[in-house]
């Protein structure tokens, strides 16, 4: 199981890990409604790919399950206009812990 | 280290269709060149070898891709090298005489199938910031040949796909290339071929008329394999054809 502020701190704890590889320039200290995905966004499209993909393998580490982010099984993920939050991805982060 | 650089330990190379004909070769070439291959087909594996691991997937089924890249990326940690050549090669149907289900088939396995491939496996490689990327097409998406509708779309289609891929996965290092053989020798082509003249007429349109041999497209992946391709991506060779 995943609380919420734990997934806050997976976001975090993965964004600063890309920053020291590399993957990212600069340091993203994220709040709820930080956004992730979208043109207020400071990762350009890899950086969010790589960034969804370090998630999973942080996710399957700590449940020891198969865990996959699929981005139109949020429920407020539009395809055509693409925008996420930080309090959005969290939340369903626990939900897939929980499934 | 970068992990294409030629003094990484074992490079890991992923090739779909290694149970038989030209995945078969590739698998074998890379396995003799000291990669470690994870290899997979919907059948068993045909390759005794102690670095290659054979995997059944369907690599049509999202599913089943899914857990088979996450299975090999626990493995294996890294994957330096893709190749997609898994595909159908089958019927010389007139598109008025397709069965939808033959169509349907043809599109899952040699589009969808590369689709599914290629989206986890470039995560991998995304994840490292480096990789190649290789996939298979055919000199039949230049001859608009009769009887192959379906199948020469899928293939057009792979070359277009790759060639985006190889946009979007520039900025973290990974290359991405098509390899576009003109007639080969396979279980496949050899079923085909049982249908008439279909084999003399092919070789006929090609610039060299003889059968491609599978250690021909295995040079032209080492090249796009090697450390000093780094530059090159989102290119197109065809051999046997003048494109």
């Amino acid at each position: 199981m995943l609380d919420q502020n734990s997934a806050f701190a997976m976001l975090q704890d993965s964004l600063d890990s890309l920053v020291r590889t590399g993957t990212i320039d600069q340091p993203i200290k994220i709040q709820p409604t930080t956004q992730l995905l979208g043109p207020e966004s400071s990762l350009d499209s890899m950086g969010f790919v790589t960034f969804i993909t370090d998630i999973e393998d942080r996710l399957e580490a700590k449940l020891n399950k198969e865990c996959y982010l699929v981005l139109n099984e949020i429920s407020q993920f539009d395809i055509n206009s693409p925008n996420l939050t930080v309090d959005v991805l969290a939340r369903y982060i626990v939900k897939l812990a929980g499934d | 280290m970068k992990l294409n650089e030629p003094n990484s330990a074992h490079q890991v190379a992923v090739i779909t269709g290694a149970s038989r004909g030209l995945g078969k070769s590739l698998a074998l070439y890379f396995l003799n060149k000291d990669y470690v291959v994870a290899g997979c087909s919907r059948g068993e594996g045909t390759i005794e070898h102690k670095n290659y691991h054979h995997y059944k997937v369907d690599v049509g089924n999202e599913a089943e891709v899914r857990s088979w890249v996450r299975n090999v990326k626990n493995a294996f940690k890294k994957v330096n090298l893709l190749i997609c050549n898994a595909g159908l090669v089958r019927s010389a149907l007139l598109l008025s005489m397709t069965p939808s289900d033959e169509m349907e088939s043809i599109v899952r396995t040699n589009y969808i199938g590369v689709f599914y491939v290629l989206r986890e496996i470039s995560k991998v490689m995304a994840l490292r910031g480096a990789g190649r990327i290789i996939t298979i097409s055919s000199t039949m998406t230049l001859l608009h040949e009769e009887g192959t509708a379906v199948y020469s779309a899928t293939k057009a289609a792979v070359t277009e796909t790759t060639k985006v891929l190889a946009k979007e996965l520039a900025p973290r290092g990974i290359t991405c290339n098509v390899i576009a053989p003109a007639m080969m020798w396979t279980d496949s082509s050899e079923a085909l071929s049982k249908g008439g003249d279909w084999q003399k007429r092919m070789l006929d349109k090609q610039i060299f008329p003889r059968i491609i041999q599978a250690e021909e497209i295995c040079h032209i992946a080492d090249f796009f394999a090697s450390p000093k391709s780094s530059a090159i991506t989102g290119q197109v060779i065809y051999i046997g054809m003048v494109a």
